[in-house]
């Protein structure tokens, strides 16, 4: 009775497999290609990770140096990219990273660098200086305050992340 | 400073702050290949990293390159022209920086090289960083002196 309402001619049958087959196949080349498209926009933001610096309990209220390094695509070749951090304890115990990358033209500078100005940043290519909070001095060649560096800790590690002007990190 | 198009404008936009160059020299052999790779080797590492700590006031030239078995008087004084014409174009203070111990003129920075062939990549850098160090100072002393 109802076998013969659900007849499928030759005709039909092959319709549906060809539209169904072809949609498979369609399928398969357009997906990738719009997961293509829409990757760039998927991706987060931020780009680049938080990298492990150093213990938190090494920390002190001295400003130090530790090295570490950052992977960087140029183009298509990536490398390691040397950075450094100048980190200590501020008096509220909060950790202050600057970046040593100095304002002026981006030489490195160095806590205690000059005899005659302790307890300050100097950078000895143009004898700029900042202040331990990276404040740079009136009157020297920068014109804007050390870089911070985003960070965090974890399981008393401390992580940084890019270096941002001050206000922003 | 680097010789690449990013670097050199800002570099001419501070040109007046700019007045140290740093020639490393590569030297080429065919023969004892391997110790002299390593020199040119060492001397690009310690350049690149004097000048990413003085990048303000520091250009790191392309590397002078040389045949070993070239003949001395010419070879210093093809040298010599490039640092003329530093000289001309603003460069007060000119550093050579080398590996090799045949230089031993005026300006030069000599640096006895490591064997670091066999070394991981993180210790290698602390191994240098003393070097890197000698070389800093003395540039900075250079500096000072005529200040």
């Amino acid at each position: 009775m109802s076998e013969k309402k659900h007849r499928v001619s030759r005709r039909q049958f092959l319709n549906y497999t060809l539209t169904g087959v072809g949609g498979f196949m369609a399928a398969g080349i357009l997906s990738p290609m719009v997961r293509f498209a829409l990757d760039p926009i998927l991706k987060d933001e931020t780009g680049q990770e938080m990298v492990a610096v150093a213990q938190v309990k090494d920390i002190t209220n001295e400003p130090q140096r530790f090295d570490f390094k950052v992977k960087v695509k140029d183009a298509w070749y990536e490398s390691e990219e040397p950075k450094s951090a100048w980190v200590y304890k501020d008096e509220k115990g909060e950790i202050v990273a600057l970046s040593p990358i100095c304002k002026h033209l981006g030489c490195t500078v160095n806590w205690n660098g000059d005899k005659a100005n302790p307890n300050r940043f100097f950078c000895p290519c143009h004898y700029g200086l900042y202040e331990k909070d990276g404040t740079n001095v009136p009157g020297t060649p920068p014109i804007a305050p050390l870089d911070r560096y985003e960070y965090k800790v974890k399981d008393g590690t401390l992580y940084l992340g890019k270096a941002k002007p001050r206000g922003e990190a | 400073m680097k010789w690449t198009v990013k670097d050199v404008d800002a570099y001419m936009q501070a040109k007046e702050y700019v007045d140290t160059a740093l020639v490393p020299l590569v030297p080429l052999a065919c023969a004892n290949v391997k110790a002299f790779a390593e020199m040119g080797e060492h001397v690009l590492l310690i350049a690149n990293e004097i000048e990413r700590q003085f990048k303000g006031r520091v250009m790191l030239i392309p590397p002078f390159t040389y045949w070993v078995d070239e003949e001395k008087n010419a070879l210093r004084e093809r040298l010599h022209r490039w640092k003329e014409k530093l000289g001309q174009n603003g460069f007060r203070h000119i550093f050579c920086l080398t590996a090799h111990a045949d230089w031993t003129e005026d300006g030069f920075v000599y640096l006895p090289p490591l064997p670091l062939e066999h070394v991981d990549d993180h210790y290698k850098q602390k191994l240098v960083s003393k070097q890197v160090e000698q070389a800093m100072e003395t540039f900075i002393s250079k500096w000072t002196e005529k200040n």
